[in-house]
């Protein structure tokens, strides 16, 4: 093996440390990367590959970047998915003997990243990690630059309810245990989401360990006050995090403000397909927030109102208390317009408190944040005279009193300068009269300059030389500058120190002296200032969790405030919310779709009840606003859960415990599936899922297929989940088979079509869902619409009439076997066969566990005491 | 002969049209006033140029069917009259029947509307007159009309329309006019997109008003005591002095709910007002007279803005003795009128861009044209509170801020020594002093010593942030430190700095240094100090104003006192 340099051989050694980060290791004013590190940055930042090759034959490749530049340079390889690990030299160069010492200070990774430059200021950054406890999985998630941690457990049959909140938090990293990564199921599941980063856990905790590791870690007796006693899956992902965090960020835990438990069944379940199919973050078509539910009711003035108002879309709730409490709150701020102002325009001088109280928690924070901090404060005595005067505010307060942390702002006030510098090492931070000390060392520079700016006429008289002129310079400091005519006057106590062409320059032993107390002075300034501040910091780190109480009312008031707006600008109405299965909606609008289509957007009403009108079959054609519909009814009921006003003229909603969604056929082809399988996996999702109170929206069931199995699909599923004895859900269902009219017969079940005006051979569609079926599907119309040459429509009208003469209508058989057979004995063979032909010889053990997890999930569900779903 | 002939009904409609259709917010006017009379609970206007491109009113009134929908275009044709007896029985806004008929003969109109008791809608486009389109639709409940490319087919018209913005503040104040008259009724308007009204309709004029105006400005409102009689009562709100505008554009007068423009109810208002309202502000006030309509003429001016009243001097008289009588209550007995620029009232906010802002300037300070005649006499000077002149003037009493009279000579004095002597000009201080420098400074150290020479300071480099002042310029009272001069002179620089406008920088860096150097309100001043400044302004008539555009002298003349006194002079 070539020889190797003691530098190389550090830096092998430490990268031996991170092998899946991108070791930044830094050389004086750069960070250089070696090997492959270098060939990923220089195709990734477009930086050019040199190489390194001192000592051996080998040429080791090498990129880097200037080093007060690297910031945007990180910020690129996080964005593709890289993790950074930063190596600084630890110790002064000209002190080092031999190489200099260095240790990787940070590692960076896309789910921990602090910089306000590779964050999005009205999102959060998600890092999540799951542990596998005795029967539950515990989540455990994370935003580190707010410092927030919520965990949460999720039984392991509700493998869905787990992708859902996957699908929620949009994690961009993910940490979980080996296998679980490598389980098929699980990896389907994360497929779906935008590419996460995943890793698996470093340490394996045991439940006594992860415990212990916690107590320590937050030095608390027990874990009472997280919530977290006794959570034996959520203690074990609580504790993989605060690891990992610890490990990366090298640094306590301070930053972790925040430590939550939440409980799921307090929240509508939605999956992420129907977060997706209602568009509430993002246009299902280009992905861009614009479009989106979001974006409709996102009018807070707060990076972090933004970020919580997001979390109330994706968490409605479940609970008419605090809906109604919401509510009431913005009824009273849509009545009162002077406090709605009025606090809305002190909202907007408040910068983002959440990521600011971060950076000072993390250590990161410089005098601009602290300034801004100060700002923020200064309106919080504002903000308590207006909240004193609303009738909600004892809802907002429920957790925390107000406090409007005039004692911290009074601090910031007295010791911050005004518009102080990014840099903390070259003063201009503390305002005069914070410290004596400092006010001191002030005085000994400006009134040492003075002293020299008046030796010019101390020493003028002294000499009798006129034009003696003092002066500075860059190199040589303060000098006396004597023309050359004078030079007989000079004494002797001057000190030649420069000459000139037509002068010279000199020094007193008291100029040089007070030169030195000046300087000694400014350095001194400088560090003290940086000490004062870091102090200064620190004091308001004791005070985080106060300040991140505010910001969590703050948050609240700015998210309904935006409520209120969004109500007052598109006309929405109070819902009221009741405990049953009803679904009643007077004019009902699509919240989205209004907006785009300014005047022409049709309202409709819709009436659902767990009775008679409990699964809607609506037909019709297609870009008739079916799909909208559908929509636009589970938007409705979502919106009034998060305690929001509703688009429509009169809205009653039942509570809903879970929203479905079946919309849309995306092919799966790159996946190996295609448009049924997909389709069929997520109605056999929905039918596993779905209990008495959800909400059901299936758009087109039975496509894909031959037309007669799509629609005895169809067929069979509806009689399913209508069956209050399997299902009963509340269910919308639109569909092309109009062949499915016929159960309108069935209690429940009850047509409806979307109106349409015939005008010769034009059609023109009026959006209106009218009770009713609809006698034909203009499917040839809409694809002349489409752009299907004359012919072809012609001959298509002339196939499908001879069709319909010969078919007879369909009728589906009588029963003659009872509704729903005991089938147990046949479902006991079918998984007894399972087992018998695994071939136990030629399986991997991870395929074994999966086989053997698969048979019980079966067993589960069809022997469970009853035979009924859960 | 048979030189005359009948005009056609397209140019018959589009003479009319000039009548009742003068510009975008005619359209407005007439479209709102439609889906108010239609029962709208909400009604939306969206304009684009000014209503010059687009002008859309969108309501959920009754809407039209089919029949309706083509009739409605057609001159004459309305839903509000049968006969001349209905005239005097008038509720609604519109009832010539030319309004529709009018706007879409010299546009292109799109007209969607369903009624709320059938599913089918019907859309039909109208250009120039000639209807070019009509199907069954999908609509929501109501009636969506967009005028687009107005007066397109008459280009004299066209040509007489102002700029978008003047236009999109007429439509503007059509549109709040209207939403006052009604308060049940929920308006929005946007402009190019960006909101300009939002009113939620919940019956409250009051509430109403402050959607408009601000919410925290109601309070300052004061509810007039309702007048009743036996054919007509009077209500309404009456602002506060604070709440002067300075135009009588806040006085929003209501008939029936219908807005309208009478100079001698609006007199009448401004008679009761006079006492408390300084001179050149009017008062804010919404006043609603409900009165039968046999005594209301409407149809007197062509878009329906002026109406005759019957009885109109007990009506004016009334209104005169309730709006005095309300300001006396909540004022007490007479106060003399505080001109309070401070609480300068301004327009709604939508308004406030459109206006442009004057840089400093105001209305006081640009009124005053001429120089009042330099006292003739040695006269007595008066100094009070240590800020102000004040001295006899030929025509009466004349009050001058030494402060800004004293800023605007330094002011002139430096700009002509600049101009004249461009270099030496400076004077050099005794003992050179520092200057320490904020970190920003030091950034710009070399571009603040080239800055700074410019002006006739003159300083060195002394140290990684400091600076030593040498010389000052001449105008730089000696007998003052210099320093917070140059301080605030570094600031103005790097905030400046970058904004590529050197030579405004220079100027308002003399005008810092003038006023600096200025004496300062609340500097005792001795009889000859006044003199002194007094002579050198009166020599220069043009010295109204000092830098910063604010007027220097008030003079009060004789009239204006006995006017005050309620004395002939």
């Amino acid at each position: 093996m070539a020889k190797v340099t003691p530098m190389m051989e550090q830096y092998n050694k430490l990268k031996n440390e991170h092998p899946d980060s991108i070791l930044f290791f830094r050389l004086g004013d750069f960070y250089e990367m070696f090997y492959d590190d270098a060939q990923i940055a220089s195709r990734v930042l477009g930086i050019t590959l040199t190489s390194r090759s001192k000592s051996s034959e080998e040429k080791v490749p090498m990129a880097g970047v200037p080093y007060h530049a690297a910031e945007s340079y990180i910020a690129k390889l996080i964005q593709k998915g890289h993790r950074v690990a930063i190596c600084e030299q630890v110790e002064d160069p000209k002190k080092a003997k031999g190489i200099v010492d260095r240790k990787v200070v940070r590692i960076i990774s896309p789910g921990t990243v602090m910089e306000e430059e590779m964050l999005q200021s009205h999102e959060n950054n998600f890092f999540l990690t799951i542990a596998t406890g005795s029967e539950k999985w515990g989540l455990a998630y994370t935003d580190i630059s707010t410092g927030e941690v919520s965990v949460t457990e999720i039984p392991y049959e509700n493998i869905s309810t787990l992708s859902g909140e996957i699908g929620r938090l949009k994690p961009r990293e993910l940490y979980a245990s080996a296998n679980l990564l490598e389980n098929r199921t699980f990896k389907e599941t994360i497929q779906n989401q935008d590419k996460i980063l995943t890793k698996p856990f470093e340490n394996n905790f045991t439940y006594p360990q992860a415990r212990q590791f916690l107590l320590q870690e937050f030095s608390v007796h027990n874990l009472e006050g997280f919530e977290l006693e006794g959570r034996e899956a959520a203690v074990l992902a609580v504790a993989h995090l605060a690891n990992y965090l610890l490990e990366s960020q090298r640094r306590s835990l301070e930053f972790l403000i925040n430590i939550r438990f939440y409980h799921l069944e307090n929240f509508m379940t939605l999956d992420s397909h129907t977060r997706r199919n209602l568009e509430l973050n993002q246009a299902m078509f280009n992905k861009s927030p614009r479009g989106s539910l979001a974006a409709i009711l996102d009018k807070t003035k707060t990076a972090m109102g933004s970020r919580l108002i997001k979390k109330w879309i994706n968490q409605p709730l479940l609970h008419l208390e605090t809906i109604n409490a919401r509510l009431d709150l913005i009824q009273e701020l849509l009545e009162n317009d002077e406090a709605r102002e009025s606090i809305a325009a002190i909202l907007n001088s408040i910068y983002d408190l959440e990521r600011l109280i971060g950076r000072v928690c993390y250590g990161t924070a410089n005098a601009r944040d602290l300034s801004a901090l100060k700002t923020s404060l200064q309106s919080l005595p504002l903000i308590e005279k207006k909240l004193a005067n609303l009738k909600g505010k004892e809802y907002l307060l429920r957790k925390n009193v107000f406090d409007s942390l005039q004692d911290i702002f009074d601090l910031l006030n007295r010791a911050l300068a005004p518009s102080p510098p990014i840099t903390l090492t070259e003063g201009s931070i503390i305002k005069s009269g914070y410290s004596p000390d400092l006010d001191r060392l002030r005085n000994i520079s400006v009134e040492g300059k003075d002293w020299i700016a008046n030796l010019e006429k101390t020493e003028r008289e002294k000499t009798g030389i006129k034009s003696l002129k003092i002066g500075y310079n860059k190199v040589f400091g303060y000098y006396l500058e004597v023309t050359m005519a004078n030079q007989h006057l000079v004494p002797d106590y001057f000190v030649r120190k420069q000459t000139l062409a037509n002068a010279e320059r000199y020094f007193t032993p008291e100029l040089k002296e007070k030169e030195n107390q000046i300087l000694n002075a400014e350095e001194n300034i400088n560090s003290l200032e940086y000490e004062l501040f870091v102090d200064l910091r620190d004091k308001v780190k004791a005070e985080s969790h106060r300040i991140n109480s505010q910001t969590e009312i703050l948050a609240e008031l700015d998210t309904l405030i935006s409520l209120a707006e969004a109500a007052r600008e598109y006309n929405y109405c109070r819902p009221l919310l009741k405990d049953n299965k009803v679904i009643e909606i007077k004019g009902g609008r699509h919240p989205v779709v209004e907006t785009t289509v300014e005047n022409t957007f049709v309202p409709n009403d819709t009436f659902m009840d767990s009775i008679k009108s409990r699964y809607h079959i609506i037909t019709g054609p297609n870009m008739s606003g079916k799909s909208t519909y559908l929509r636009q009814v589970a938007l409705i009921v979502l919106m009034a859960q998060i305690g929001s006003f509703v688009p429509a003229e009169k809205a009653f909603i039942g509570i809903v415990d879970r929203i479905f969604t079946r919309v849309g056929a995306t092919d799966d082809l790159t996946r190996g599936k295609s448009t049924f399988l997909v389709e069929m996996n997520e109605v056999a999702q929905i039918i596993n899922n779905a209990t008495p109170r959800s909400l059901i929206l299936l758009d087109e069931v039975g496509r894909g297929t031959s037309t007669y199995d799509g629609l005895s699909i169809a067929w069979a599923v509806t009689e399913y989940i209508n069956n209050p004895d399997r299902i009963g859900a509340r269910t919308l269902f639109a569909t092309h088979y109009h062949e499915l009219t016929a159960l309108e017969d069935r209690p429940g079940i009850q047509n409806f079509n979307v109106l349409v005006e015939k005008k010769g051979e034009e059609v023109i569609f009026l959006h209106i869902i009218a009770p009713g079926s609809s006698d034909e599907s203009y499917g040839i119309y809409v694809a002349g619409l489409a752009g299907l040459p004359p012919e072809i429509l012609y001959r298509a009208r002339e196939i499908l009439n001879s069709i319909e003469k010969d078919n007879k209508e369909i009728k589906p058989p009588p029963r003659k076997v009872p509704l729903f057979p005991d089938d147990s004995k046949d479902r006991a063979e079918k998984i007894l066969k399972k087992i018998k032909v695994v071939d136990v010889m030629n399986i991997s053990p991870l395929e074994a566990i999966n086989n053997l997890y698969e048979i019980q999930q079966e067993i589960k569900k069809y022997f469970s005491k009853d035979g009924k779903n859960g | 002969m048979g030189r005359i002939k009948v005009l056609s009904p397209e140019v018959v409609d589009k003479i009319a049209a000039g009548e009742v259709i003068e510009r975008p917010a005619s359209v407005v006017k007439e479209l709102v006033e439609n889906s108010i009379d239609a029962n709208a609970s909400t009604i939306r206007v969206l304009f684009s140029e000014g209503g010059r491109k687009s002008i859309k009113v969108i309501d959920n009134g009754a809407g039209m069917d089919a029949n309706d929908l083509k009739l409605s275009i057609k001159s004459h044709a309305t839903s509000k009259i049968n006969n001349i007896e209905d005239l005097l029985q008038l509720n609604s806004l519109g009832f010539r029947g030319e309004a529709l008929s009018s706007i879409v003969s010299v546009s292109r109109t799109k007209i969607i509307s369903r009624p709320h008791e059938l599913d089918k809608g019907h859309l039909i486009f109208i250009e120039g007159g000639k209807i070019t389109d009509f199907q069954p639709a999908g609509a929501p409940p109501g009636t969506s009309i967009e005028v687009n490319d107005l007066f397109f087919n008459t280009p004299a018209r066209l040509k007489y329309l102002k700029d978008k913005n003047r236009e999109a503040s007429n439509i503007i104040w059509t549109l709040i006019s209207l939403a006052l008259a009604s308060p049940a009724i929920s308006f929005q308007a946007k402009h190019n997109d960006r909101g300009v009204l939002q009113t939620s309709g919940r019956g409250d004029i009051l509430r109403t008003w402050g959607e408009i105006y601000g919410p925290d400005k109601c309070m300052d409102m004061l509810k007039i005591p309702g007048v009743e009689e036996s054919y007509f009562t009077i209500s309404g709100f009456l602002g506060k002095p604070n709440l002067a505008l300075s135009t009588t554009r806040g006085v929003h007068l209501f008939i029936n709910n219908r807005p309208f423009y009478s100079r001698p109810i609006l007199n009448a208002v401004l008679e009761g007002c006079r006492e408390y309202f300084p001179r050149g502000k009017f008062p804010q006030i919404i006043l609603f007279i409900k009165i039968n309509p046999v005594h209301v003429d409407v149809n007197v001016h062509p878009a329906k803005r002026e109406v005759k009243l019957s009885e109109q001097e007990i009506i004016t008289k009334i209104i005169t003795e309730a709006s005095q009588e309300v300001l006396q209550k909540e004022i007490g007995q007479y106060k003399p009128a505080v001109e309070n620029e401070k609480n300068g009232f301004s327009l709604p906010q939508l308004l406030r861009e459109k206006e442009s802002p004057q840089q400093g300037k105001t209305p006081q300070a640009e009124k005053q044209k001429i120089f009042p005649e330099a006292p003739s006499q040695k006269t007595d000077f008066l100094q009070i509170g240590s800020s102000f002149i004040v001295t006899r003037s030929s025509q009466g009493l004349m009050i001058i801020d030494q402060h800004g009279a004293h800023e605007r000579l330094n002011y002139n004095k430096l700009l002509s020594q600049l101009r004249d002597n461009p270099r030496d000009t400076s004077r050099t201080l005794l003992t050179p002093l520092t200057i320490e420098l904020s970190p920003a400074e030091v950034e710009l150290k070399e571009e603040i010593i080239a800055y700074l020479k410019k002006l006739n300071f003159r300083v060195e480099n002394f140290g990684p942030n400091s600076l030593l002042l040498r010389a000052v310029p001449q105008c730089v009272n000696p007998k003052k430190d210099p320093l917070p001069l140059c301080h605030e002179l570094l600031q103005q620089f790097v905030e400046d700095f970058g904004k590529d406008n050197l030579s405004q920088i220079e100027k308002e860096a003399i005008i810092t240094i003038a006023c600096h150097d200025a004496v300062k309100a609340g500097d005792s001043l001795s009889p000859e100090e006044m003199e002194h400044l007094l002579s050198a302004l009166f020599s220069h008539p043009e010295n109204t104003t000092c830098p910063h555009g604010r007027p220097i002298i008030k003079e009060l003349t004789l009239k204006e006192l006995g006017k005050f006194f309620g004395r002939q002079v």
